[in-house]
């Protein structure tokens, strides 16, 4: 399944991207984040962070399909 | 109730207008600026972005559910991204009601929720020429599941 990965902020940053689309046969969001967090030196637990898949928040165990996009989103520090 | 994410200067003498209203007997607002020290450090400049998809949805829930939780008549926000000087103005919340008790209390509770809920992110330029995003994951206040049941438990972030 293709999955769309958007990057924010420090993510971003670390990433050196906003977004990228990777294949895999099945993964979980956890899953996912622990080898982007390997790969990219994020500094953040996943518990850490808010999941938003296709842009909604959801639950951090929810299950990604074919042509999802999937965000993890950092502490909000905004105002 | 218009929640709105903006990379233009925001003009609070037109969001105010907008509010008016005869029914109003009270108007609260509250304006976030740029300040120029964070944790001792001297600030240039700050750069805001936003999940775009996302920001506006979050907002827009935020003035929905201060409108079920408060006796109030209107009540708006914006947030600024992108880079913002010194003494510019970051955040503007303004809200309408019968009495002056549910403007003050509504606009903070849409203040502390928009900090702590809004998908947008603050990443500080320093005089020393060093920037840093802010990271308030070490505190509390920043755990999504505390703001649910206190947003207001912590005020210095």
């Amino acid at each position: 399944m293709r999955i769309k990965i958007l990057y924010f902020a420090q993510l971003a940053d670390l990433a050196g991207k906003a977004e990228e689309v990777r294949e895999f046969s099945s993964i979980t969001a956890k899953e996912l984040y622990k080898q982007l967090a390997q790969e990219y030196q994020f500094p953040h637990k996943f518990f850490q962070l808010q999941v938003a898949i296709n842009h909604e928040l959801c639950a951090h165990k929810k299950e990604l399909h074919d042509g999802d996009s999937i965000a993890f989103l950092p502490p909000m520090t905004g105002g | 109730m218009k929640f709105e994410i903006t990379d233009h200067s925001i003009a609070p003498s037109a969001l105010r207008e907008e509010l008016l209203s005869l029914k109003s007997g009270g108007y609260c607002s509250y304006e976030g600026w740029v300040r120029n020290t964070n944790e001792g450090k001297l600030v240039k400049k700050l750069q805001y972005t936003a999940y775009p998809e996302l920001a506006p949805a979050i907002g827009q829930k935020v003035l929905i559910e201060a409108k079920e939780k408060f006796n109030i008549i209107g009540a708006s926000a914006v947030h600024r991204i992108g880079l913002l000087s010194v003494g510019e103005l970051a955040v503007w919340v303004g809200v309408t009601a019968h009495h002056r008790g549910d403007t003050f209390l509504a606009s903070r509770f849409i203040i502390d929720n928009i900090k702590y809920r809004l998908p947008v992110w603050k990443k500080e330029y320093y005089a020393d020429g060093s920037s840093s995003w802010i990271d308030n994951s070490g505190c509390d206040c920043a755990d999504p599941n505390n703001l649910v049941v206190d947003p207001a438990a912590c005020s210095h972030h």
